[in-house]
């Protein structure tokens, strides 16, 4: 069966390759788009180009629809067909992002609380975000960007939730390290 | 000195206490040197992901026509040739055909050569 991440029920996807048809597709967008888009954004910061990512992240879907597991999670693969294209576009462009080519963060003089950012400073955490690995992106999106429990975020990735607690104490390290050496926060 | 397992599951706990608009200071206590500082930055990713662009509806449905134009779409247009006495595949293109169209019979009942068959249909 197919678990999806999803902010509202409803009915499984019926899983096996051969019904991988029309209606499945509709429901696979159905329920797992917004989650794409958010990743796609997150990814590039770049709502346009988001969109095009996310639109070519459907093709490969359902061009490729086969390689879905049948016990895997729909949201967990539509989330790495959406990082391949994130990465394909990039070298396309060639224009990875760097840290430091992102706007300096501390050049912003209005006050602000430590859980309200300038735009500079959002832009260089989720330039920090690229630097992780695709399973730390992916647990930071689902935990944070999702907001889901952590036991929901290991069913999706098919990991325990100690190993996912793991993985999010490793993101969050690694992203203060990044943050820390830019001299951030 | 801390276990690698509990700064964890309670880096875990803060944020969840965050994310529900709770004080996760309260739940601080033994490894607050180390903690503070991931909670740091579990603020700025949680501030970053509330201002992060979500998809309207109309954004929604632009995205499905393109998606659709491209893909589902163009199958359908296939099969539909197919079933109109378009067969140029033979007997096993029609079973598949009137399978993905949801008509005569069901598609389990399509072979796998079949659908083998008609790469380019299918992608």
């Amino acid at each position: 069966m197919v678990s999806l991440a999803v902010q509202r029920p409803g009915p499984q996807l019926s899983a096996t390759p051969e019904l991988r048809d029309n209606a499945w597709f509709s429901e696979l967008y159905e329920r797992t788009f917004d989650g794409a888009y958010r990743y796609a954004c997150m990814l590039t910061h770049d709502p346009d180009r988001a969109e095009d990512i996310v639109a070519d992240a459907y093709l490969r879907a359902w061009r490729h629809r086969s390689s879905l597991r049948a016990d895997s999670s729909a949201t967990s693969w539509i989330l790495s067909v959406t990082r391949n294209c994130v990465i394909d576009e990039i070298r396309k462009r060639k224009t990875l992002v760097n840290l430091d080519n992102v706007g300096d963060p501390e050049d912003q003089s209005d006050e602000k609380s430590p859980a309200e950012l300038t735009d500079a400073q959002r832009q260089f955490i989720q330039a920090a975000i690229q630097q992780l690995t695709p399973e730390q992106q992916r647990v930071v999106f689902l935990r944070f960007y999702q907001q889901l429990p952590h036991e929901q975020v290991a069913r999706e990735l098919g990991r325990t939730p100690n190993a996912v607690r793991a993985i999010q104490f490793r993101a969050l390290s690694q992203l203060r390290k990044l943050l820390e050496s830019a001299n951030v926060q | 000195m801390f276990s690698d397992s509990v700064v964890p599951r309670e880096l875990d706990e803060c944020i969840d206490a965050l994310m529900s608009g709770n004080d996760w200071h309260e739940l601080v206590v033994d490894n607050k040197a180390q903690l503070e500082p991931l909670m740091a930055v579990a603020e700025s990713i949680l501030d970053g992901a509330r201002h992060a662009p979500r998809p309207g509806t109309h954004g929604r449905l632009r995205m499905w026509k393109r998606v659709i134009a491209q893909g589902p779409a163009r199958l359908l247009e296939s099969v539909t040739s197919l079933v109109a006495g378009e067969d140029y595949l033979g007997g096993a293109m029609a079973r598949l055909a009137r399978a993905l169209l949801g008509c005569g019979r069901p598609p389990q009942t399509v072979s796998r050569r079949a659908i083998n068959q008609c790469p380019d249909l299918l992608c």
